[in-house]
């Protein structure tokens, strides 16, 4: 399942996923594979991704 | 003590210290973040059934007398870790868990065009010189080993650039 939450909350910040990856530490592929849904990262990578575009696990990372 | 327990002793013993070597590089490879971690297990795994595969498939050949007059058992076993290489490299290098991060993937398509130039070389030489790669009619390691590594590492080289193209595409998206 595409993960829309998350490319919308790093288009809002104005971000690029390579921008995004640097931030996190892991490479642009990773952060393209979590928003296609292709791959369901660790807890630590999604906290890493919250505190980068300060957003909450649950608004991230919960689903509807 | 008969020489071929010593060659066997020595195999076992080079498996060993290869597995040691690869498990002690392969649990702390720095430079690959999670999900390239997880896709190399992956790779490895697929790698592992591959050569598995291979190598049941060479037994079963190599039993067969009319396949065993024409292919050499030096030749199966290339062309098993050739094929296992093979199936490694595409699916994880496909699956972005080749190169680590920020790696440039020219340096290793400079790598296969310098492995297979050399090996294309010798065939063409080979082909010239005999027109055929059979030695007494039968497949072996020389020259048909060049003609493997020029197909391995051309399919490599071939996924390597086919990636680059599709990971510019979706940058620039």
């Amino acid at each position: 399942m595409k993960n829309l939450k998350l490319k919308a909350a790093r288009a809002a910040k104005d971000m690029s996923q390579e921008q995004l990856a640097d931030a996190c530490g892991v490479s642009r592929q990773t952060i393209s594979a979590i928003e296609k849904g292709d791959y369901n990262p660790t807890i630590n990578l999604c906290i890493s991704i919250c505190k980068v575009l300060g957003k909450t696990l649950d608004e991230l990372f919960w689903g509807d | 003590m008969d020489l071929s327990n010593v060659v066997i002793a020595v195999v076992i013993l080079a498996c060993i210290v290869m597995v040691l070597f690869a498990t002690r590089y392969t649990t702390n490879q720095k430079g690959f973040d999670e999900m390239q971690l997880k896709k190399r297990g992956d790779a490895f795994r697929i790698g592992f059934f591959t050569l598995l595969a291979c190598v049941l498939l060479m037994l079963f050949l190599n039993s067969l007398d009319s396949f065993a007059e024409k292919v050499t058992v030096d030749f199966m076993l290339i062309a098993s870790i050739m094929i296992t290489a093979c199936v490694f490299g595409v699916y994880s290098i496909w699956k972005d868990a080749f190169f680590r991060m920020n790696e440039n993937p020219k340096t290793y398509l400079g790598i296969c065009f310098a492995v297979v130039f050399p090996n294309a070389i010798v065939l063409i030489g080979e082909l010239k010189q005999h027109g055929t790669l059979l030695k007494d009619g039968k497949v072996t390691f020389t020259p048909c080993g060049n003609l493997l590594n020029v197909v391995t590492f051309t399919i490599i080289a071939i996924t390597i650039i086919i990636k680059m193209i599709v990971n510019r595409r979706e940058e620039k998206e």
